[in-house]
Parts: C-alpha cells; structure tokens; sequence
C-alpha cells in the first residue's frame, strides 16, 4: 500500500513538473538573452583591450568594424521578427494533454510490463535473519565456504565440503575443494584418483588428458587403485585404445572379487568392448543371471540387520540401474520386481512392473508371465495396450 | 519496495522524456513560450528521477540485495563496502544507468545554466537532449534493465576482480562526463540546424559546454591509462586496445571541436565545419558506446555482450549519426560562409590544426574498425596494434606538434610568421639543447629519443611564448611585466598550460619508450638481481586470506647505493567466487620514474618469475594530462567563457534600475 502512495506521488511530481510551466503567466521578457548580448559582451572587452594596450589599436579596429557589422546586421534581423508568447490555446491544451495523459500511460504501461510491483526488497541481513533456524543444506555449504575462504588450510574442512559438493553433484566445487586438500595434507592415490574422477565428471564423462595423468600418477603408486582403473579404462576406450581398454578391464575383474556390482559392471565392459573389436565371448564370461555368490551370501550372513539391508539396497538399485541400461532382460526384471515386493518397497514394484512390460510390450507370453509374476506377489495390474477398459 | 521504486523512477524518467522530445519544439514551431518552458522543469524532473533511480539501484548493491538480478551477477556479500558501491556501475546495466545519469545531469544543466540562450535555442537544445534520454531509457528498460528480480539468492557471483579497485570509483565517471557531455554540443549542433542560424554567437554559446566535457575527457582518459597501467600488471600505460581507442576518438575530434569553435566566435569562420565536428564528435562517442557495450569487440570493458542489445546500440547510433547528418546535408547549403583570412593566420594555424586533428582520428578509427570489419568478411581475427599506430598517428602528429607554439602567437587574418620564429627562438634553443644534452647521454643510433625530448622541449618551452610576449617582459621593467602577467586573460594562460600539459606528456611517453628496461627474471628466496642501479632481494612469500581474494606476494627489497630504499611485495591474488586470479604490481615511485615489480607464476619448488620495469619519467605522462585538466579548469574560470554570465549581469543591472526607479 506505502509502496503505491509513493508510486502515485511521484506520478504527481513527474506531470506537474510538465504542467506547471504551461500554467504560468510568461510575460514578454525583454531580458531573453539574444546573440546581441555576445557582441555586445565582445566589442566591451575589444574597448578594454584598446584602453589597456594603445600598441594594438590600429590591428583591433578592423576586428571591432567586424563585430559592429555582426551587431547591424542582428539588429535587422531582431527587428524584423519578435516572437510571440503564445499562439493561442490549442498548443497549451494539447500539451497540457500530453502531460496528464501520456506520462501515466507510458509510466504505467512500462512499468507493469518490465516491474515487479510489490516484490519486496531482500537485503542480506534480513534474509540472513530469517532464515536462520531452517537453514538449507546450500546455506550450510555457503557458511562452511565462508569459513573456508578464511581458512585455506582447514583440510578436514575441504574433505567434508568436497564430500558434499560430490552428492550435490556439483563436480567443479568438489575439484577445486580435492585440490585444496591435496595442496594441504599432500598427494594420496586415493586423492589423485578422487579429483580426476571430480573432473572428469564435471567434462560429461569425458577423460581429460590431465585428469588421464591423475589417475596414471594415482596407479603408479598403487596399482590395484580400482577407481583408478575404472577410469584409465573408460579414457582408453574413449581414446580408441580397445585392446588395451580389454586388457584392462579383464585385470579389473581380478579386483574385488566379492563385489557382484563390480564384478557385472567389468564383464559388461568386457563384452561391449569385444563387441565392437569383434571378438567371440569368451566361456568364462560370468553369468550376468546370477544371483549373489556364495561368498556374498556368507558375508551377508555375517553382517549386521542394518548392514545387510543396506547391502541388499544396494543391489537392488545397481541391478535397477542396469536394467534401465539394458531393459531386455526378463530374468532381471523379474528378479528387481520380487526384491521390491519382498523390500516392502510396493510403489517401485509396481513401476518396475510397469516399466518391464513397457520392455517387452511386443511379446505377449511375457507380459503374461509378468502379471502372472505380479498377482503372486499382490500387485496391481497396470492396464497394457489393446487391452480394452 | 525501494528498488521497485527506484524502478518506477526509471520509468517515469524514460515517460517525461518522451514529452520532453516533443512539447519544447512544438513550441519553438508554434512560438509558444510556455511549450518551451516545460523543458526546464522536465528535464530538472528526469534529473530528479534518474536520480532516484540510481540511488535506489546503489542501495541495493551496499545492502547485497540479491533479489536483484543485476546486484547478483556483480556483486558479493563479503565484498569491501566501497566496491560494492562502484560495483553498481561495474557492469553493463550498471555503467549504461550511468551514462543516462549523467546524460540527464547535462540537460539539467542547460536548463539552469542556460539563461544566457535565445529561448527557442534552449527549447531545441533541450528537446534534442530528450530524444537521446528517451532512447536511452528505452533501451534500459527493454535490453538491460538493472532492476530485474529474481527469487533472492544466497550469495552473489562476486565483481570482475580486475574492477575491484579504487579506479572504478574514478574512471568511469570522469569518463562518462566526458562522453556525454559531448551531447550538449551535439544538441546544439542539431537545434542550431533545425533553426538553420549559425553564428559567431552559437559558437559562443557551445565552448563552454565544449570545455567541460573536454576537461573530463582528459582526465576520464588520463585516469583509465594509470589504472591499467598499475592494475592490469603488463606494465604498459596505452595498448591501443580498441576500447581505448573508443575514447581518444572523441578526444581528438573534441580537441579540433575546441579550437575551430574559436575561430567560429572571433570570426564568424568555419561554421559549416564546426557544426560538422560537433556531430562528429558525439557520434564517435556513441560509436564508442556501440563497440564496447555490443560485444563487437571484446576487451576489459565488455562486461557481458548480447546480440539484442548490439543491435538496438547500432539502432540508436545510425538513427542520430545518419539523422544528423542527414539534417546537415539539408541545411548546411543555407549557412553564410564566414570572414576570410590569409593561409598564414590564427585562423590558418587552426584549421591546420583542424586537419591534422581529423586525419589522426581517421588513422585511430581505421585502425579500430578494420579487424572488426576484416573478421565480418573473412572470418579471420586480426588485430591491429602499436607499430601501425606509431606509424600512422605518431607521424601525423609531429608537424602537429611542431607547429603548436606558433598558434597562439599568430595575428588573426594575417600573420607574420618571420616575427614570430623570432619570439619563439628561445624555445628553438631550449630545445636544440635538450637534443645535444640527451644524444650525449644515449648510445650512438638512436637519434630518435633525443628528437623527441626536443621536440617536448619545444612544446614546454613554446607554450609559454604568448605569455611571454604580452606581459612585454623584452619591452618594459620586469616588474610592470610580471603585473601585466597575473593580470592576462585567464583564457591565455589556459592555452599555454594545455599546450604545454601536451609537452610535458609527449616528455614522459618518449623517455619511456626509449629508456624503459624490462627484466625478467627467476628469483630463488634469499637471491638478487640488479637492475640499472637498484638491487632486488627475494626476501621469501607470504600468503593473506581477504574477505573475497586469498593472496600470494612475495616480498622484494629494494636497495639504493646499499640501502634499501623500498619493500615491494608484488602479488597473485586469487577470487573463488569468479574462480579468477589477478597480478597485483608493486610499483615504487623515485621522483617521476617508476620501478614497476609483477610477479608471473610461483613455480613448485619456490621459484618465482619476476618482472621488473624500470619507466624513468613515466609519471610524467599522468602530469601532463593533469596540467591539461588544470589548463581546462582556468579556461572554464575565465569570466568571458563563464555559462550564462552575460545574461545574468543583464538582469540583476535591469532589477537594479528598477528597484532604484521604486525608491
């Protein structure tokens, strides 16, 4: 409301600033400055010159019959025209007009078209104020990269940002917080290996030649780093090294031996990359069908409640993901759909299911097979197509 | 509330100009005295608005208002409380709210200042000065409207590094004042025009303005160079960037504006070509504008570039440059040719002056167009840089240079040039001196320097002979002289201090470009060098954490004769915000010379590369603008020159007789 009392005052002061001459009595002013005055003003300072230096007096006299004459001849032409105040009413009405009707209109107009009428202002301090007791995790990150900016040599600080800036992907951040504390606590394999994969995240997935050198410096000094490999592998592959990218990845397979996302992900790699060299699949490819090895099982077994949930989470999202990679897999669709139902996770079953029956919408037995699966497990059946309602 | 007011300000300023384009002519051409008189109101009410507006854009950067567009992209909240002000104009949005301050800053001013115009000139003048507001309020509030909301951030992107610093304060003011002000001479060039009268008197009217916007040119220009030449860490005090050479254009055809408007007022000469030059000059300035805020060329300037807004840039500039001249094609057959004088004359000296003037600008403007006109046609960069200059404007210049002393001291309509090279033998001399002095002092070959130092001494020396002369110091007691002295015309002390500023200048740019020495060097802690007669010491790093920078410097002892006479600590400072990392030099000054330290890359293991300039007399250059500025300042004081003088002392004699009638 205070904000449209100003508005319309200023309006006011705007149109009146038009109004008000137009208003006024103007008398004929014969103290309207005219070129006159300039000669006038020339020949007098012509005259003191004359007066103070009598040496010049003969070369100032042509200069001072030049200005005379300008002098006649504005006479003549002051004399032929005077100007009059006004020519009537029309001039003083229209523009009168003008005023009071053009200024609010182009105002207003423009203004509702480009303003934000009522937006408050939101200076620093206040929102600093009120935002206080619910503060976001951005505004968390903002003060702990206030108190780092401060504190350039807070390692734990930039391990705990770096970790963040990782889940809030925002890739660049966790590079430069990776070389904060490499700069700080030194170069470690893991850091090495940590801050090309923040860069080569940040490039669309792309291996640059120095994240490339990261990850080789990080393998010299450990050379069963497996995020190392992981991506020395990917740039060889992205190089158009395929043999290589092979070799590398075969050896991958030879670490973490118990990690079944691991294991799948390397022979997966292992046959796309035959695939394009044109290699047969070898026999000992591992069966992408299998369910966890007896050494996971047993690990499971040893774990606690928490830790096996998360283990089996874990899984269920690495086989979710893989099937979005490669939906034609009916066992794995399948397998994704029981886990969920059993998880309690009935939502996401039901989305797999769908999603599943969206993969093979054009084999009608397996669409059976999956509702069949479906009623088993007490999901609902999601319409398919040609099905009438 | 207050930055949508400030808004609304903004836009009630852009409503009054457009009133303000039409009703003031409507009443020139209708002879209606009250039309005219609204412009004095509105265009003290634009000023109000502009005012406010700006005001409420500044606030809104000193309290980190980032529901503001514009204050989120340059600014930062941990920012020191000065640059969050001159960040307000430290963009484009920003710098071109600026420009229409200023530009509405100018149209106030001849309505308070302009009682000594005809009203109908004024009315015009007025009118003209509308059309630029309007279409510069326009296009902010289309293409770059500073008060753009969005949903408050929580932090802003931080101010351009390099334009966190005190130059930012001073620079773009002075220059901006400079620009604009070229405006009102423009204006009345145009009214004059739309009137078809043009006389000695016009001339009269429009010097003034001229001066003003000359002087803040200078310094504008002057204050520019010093700030890139110490922020920027190359060492250099003039790259010829095109930015750079955006304002010395209307600088050089400014200066030919000043001194051919002086034969116009005397002799009622040159008239076509005055209104010509002060077209000229505001379209160069507008051409300005044009490159460095299109984005055409991209330079320290460019603050952000957007096709739109290139386009509406090159709208309004081919709009006023082709009306104008088009205006001026249609009128200036009408004009009376004016007095004739002698090639050998002041006013011959003038239009040499004239021409020399407007070709050093052609060469400046081919040289900034042609990789911007190149790059359009072959799709190739090219830049054009110092030789071309060198070559092109130096030589230009020099019979220009030579022929300044001469100038003042010629006779109008006919001079006597053997009288003269006569009065002028003692500058010959100084500088025939200087000459020998520095080519004894110089290795064999370069006789370029010694040259250029005489010629310098000429300048300084030359400069004063008008003085000389009419205080009569050969003709009477030295006492009666030094009176006459401090009793000339304050307007001939200008012209000898603006020429000699010019010498003084021309002093600091020859030695420096022939004595500079540059050392690059890789210094180890605890290490040295010498340079000429200073020795450098590394006397280790130290690291600072500011607000918005992290810092690096090392730190350097200077030592003299086996004394240390300075500490240096030249600089790397980093900006996360803009993830940006600037030099700061470290720079000692030694009378008007200068030893300027950089510090390129810390290398791992402690090493460092040091660039270190010796620049004997480069302060000089700075001095001699400054003397320049001085010089404007005394002209603008001299009472024939003062705006509106002549009109007033008229009126307060009419109130006078009249109150002495009552009594």
């Amino acid at each position: 409301m205070f904000f449209w009392i100003i508005s319309i005052v200023m309006l006011a002061i705007a149109v009146l600033s038009i109004l008000l001459p137009l208003a006024r009595r103007i008398e004929q002013s014969s103290n309207d400055a005219q070129p006159m005055d300039i000669y006038v003003g020339q020949l007098n300072e012509l005259e003191n010159k004359v007066a103070s230096d009598k040496a010049a007096v003969e070369s100032l006299a042509q200069e001072k019959a030049e200005i005379s004459r300008r002098i006649l001849k504005q006479a003549r032409t002051e004399s032929q025209k005077s100007s009059p105040i006004s020519s009537g009413r029309f001039p003083q009405i229209g523009a009168s007009l003008i005023a009071l009707i053009g200024v609010p209109v182009i105002a207003i107009a423009t203004y509702l078209h480009t303003g934000s009428p009522g937006q408050p202002d939101q200076p620093l301090h206040a929102r600093a104020a009120t935002n206080l007791e619910s503060s976001s995790v951005d505004e968390m990150v903002l003060v702990a990269e206030r108190h780092l900016a401060k504190n350039l040599d807070d390692a734990q600080g930039w391990s705990v940002l770096a970790e963040v800036y990782g889940r809030m992907n925002r890739p660049m951040d966790r590079a430069r917080a990776l070389q904060e504390i490499i700069r700080i606590s030194g170069a470690t394999p893991q850091r090495l290996a940590d801050l090309g994969e923040a860069l080569t995240v940040a490039g669309d997935n792309i291996v640059s030649v120095r994240a490339r050198q990261l990850f080789e410096q990080a393998l010299k000094s450990k050379p069963d780093l497996a995020k190392a490999g992981f991506y020395l592998a990917i740039a060889q592959e992205q190089e158009g090294k395929l043999e290589q990218a092979l070799a590398r990845w075969v050896s991958l397979a030879t670490l973490r031996v118990n990690d079944q996302q691991w294991q799948l992900m390397t022979a997966r790699k292992q046959k796309e990359i035959r695939g394009k060299l044109g290699l047969p699949d070898p026999q000992t490819t591992p069966n992408t069908l299998a369910g966890p090895s007896a050494e996971q099982v047993q690990d499971a077994a040893g774990l606690s409640a928490a830790d096996r949930a998360e283990m089996i989470e874990g899984m269920v999202a690495n086989l979710a993901s893989r099937l979005e990679d490669n939906p034609q897999d009916l066992p794995g669709w399948t397998r994704l759909i029981r886990s969920y139902a059993v998880l309690g996770k009935k939502d996401e079953a039901q989305v797999a299911l769908k999603k599943a029956q969206l993969a093979f919408s054009d084999q009608g037995e397996v669409i059976v097979q999956l509702q069949q699966q479906a009623v088993q497990l007490g999901l609902k059946l999601p319409r398919s197509k040609g099905e009438s309602p | 509330m207050i930055v949508e007011l400030g808004h609304l300000a903004l836009v009630l300023a852009f409503a009054l100009a457009v009133v303000q384009s039409i009703v003031p002519i409507w009443g020139t051409f209708s002879g209606d005295r009250r039309l005219m008189a609204t412009a004095d109101t509105s265009s003290l009410g634009i000023l109000f608005f502009v005012t406010v507006s700006f005001g409420a854009l500044m606030w809104s950067y000193a309290v980190s208002d980032f529901s503001v567009v514009n204050v989120w992209q340059n600014s930062h909240s941990q920012m020191p409380f000065l640059f969050k002000l001159t960040g307000t104009w430290g963009n484009h949005e920003g710098s071109m709210l600026l420009w229409v301050f200023i530009l509405a800053l100018f149209a106030a001013a001849v309505s308070l200042f302009g009682s000594a115009l005809p009203p109908s000139l004024r009315a015009n003048v007025q009118a003209v000065q509308a059309w630029l507001l309007a279409t510069f309020l326009l296009f902010i509030l289309l293409t770059s409207n500073p008060f753009a909301r969005q949903p408050a951030a929580l932090e802003g992107q931080d101010l351009n590094p390099i334009l966190q610093d005190i130059g930012l304060a001073i620079h773009p003011p002075m220059l901006y004042l400079g620009y604009v002000g070229f405006s009102i001479t423009f204006a009345f060039a145009i009214a004059a025009l739309i009137d078809g009268k043009i006389d000695s008197a016009w001339a009269r009217w429009v010097r003034p303005w001229t001066f003003i916007a000359w002087t803040f040119l200078t310094a504008g220009i002057s204050m520019g160079s010093y700030w890139a030449y110490y922020e920027l860490g190359w060492g250099g005090w003039w790259f010829w960037d095109p930015v750079e050479n955006a304002s010395f254009l209307p600088w050089l055809s400014g200066t030919a504006l000043l001194h051919s408007a002086l034969v116009m007022e005397k002799r009622d000469a040159l008239k076509i070509w005055t209104v010509l030059l002060a077209i000229l000059t505001f379209s160069l300035s507008l051409l300005g504008t044009f490159l460095v805020r299109s984005g055409v060329l991209t330079s320290v300037h460019t603050f952000a570039s957007d096709p739109t807004r290139g386009l509406f840039i090159l709208a309004i500039l081919s709009g006023f440059v082709g009306g104008a001249l088009f205006l001026f094609v249609l009128r200036s057959s009408r004009l009376e040719a004016g007095g004739l004088f002698a090639p050998v004359s002041r006013e011959g000296a003038l239009v040499f002056n004239n021409l020399i003037l407007s070709a050093s600008a052609a060469t400046v403007l081919i040289g900034t167009l042609y990789p911007v006109v190149y790059e359009a046609f072959t799709d190739a960069k090219i830049s054009v840089g110092a030789p071309f200059y060198n070559l092109t404007f130096g030589l230009v210049m020099i019979p220009l240079l030579i022929a300044v002393p001469f100038g003042p001291l010629l006779a109008w309509k006919r001079g006597d040039l053997l009288g003269i090279s006569q009065r002028l033998m003692f500058a010959l001399l100084a500088a025939i001196l200087a000459v020998i002095l520095t080519g004894a002092f110089t290795e064999k070959g370069q006789w370029l320097a010694p040259l250029g130092i005489g010629l310098a001494v000429w300048l300084m020396v030359g400069s004063f002979a008008e003085v000389f002369q009419r205080s009569g110091f050969r003709k009477t007691t030295f006492a009666i002289a030094t009176r006459r002295m401090a009793g000339l015309p304050r307007s001939v002390w200008a012209t000898a201090l603006a020429h000699c500023g010019i010498g003084v200048t021309l002093l600091g740019i020859v030695s420096v470009t022939a004595f500079e020495t540059e050392t690059i060097t890789v210094l180890k802690p605890s290490e040295s060098v010498v340079v000429g007669e200073f020795t450098l010491r590394h006397e280790g790093y130290a690291s600072r954490t500011a607000d918005n920078y992290s810092e690096r410097s090392a730190r350097i002892s200077i030592f003299k004769n086996g004394e240390i006479v300075a500490v240096g600590t030249p600089s790397k400072r980093f900006f996360p915000a803009r993830q940006m990392p600037t030099s700061e030099a470290s720079i000692h000054t030694f009378g008007f010379s200068q030893l300027y330290l950089a510090l390129g890359d810390v290398e791992g293991d402690g090493d460092v590369t040091l660039r270190i300039w010796w620049k004997p007399l480069i302060l000089l250059i700075w001095l001699g603008t400054v003397i320049m500025v001085i010089a404007g300042a005394v002209s603008l004081s001299d009472r024939r020159l003062r705006i509106g003088a002549p009109a007033r002392r008229k009126k307060t004699r009419k109130q006078k007789s009249e109150s002495a009638s009552h009594a």
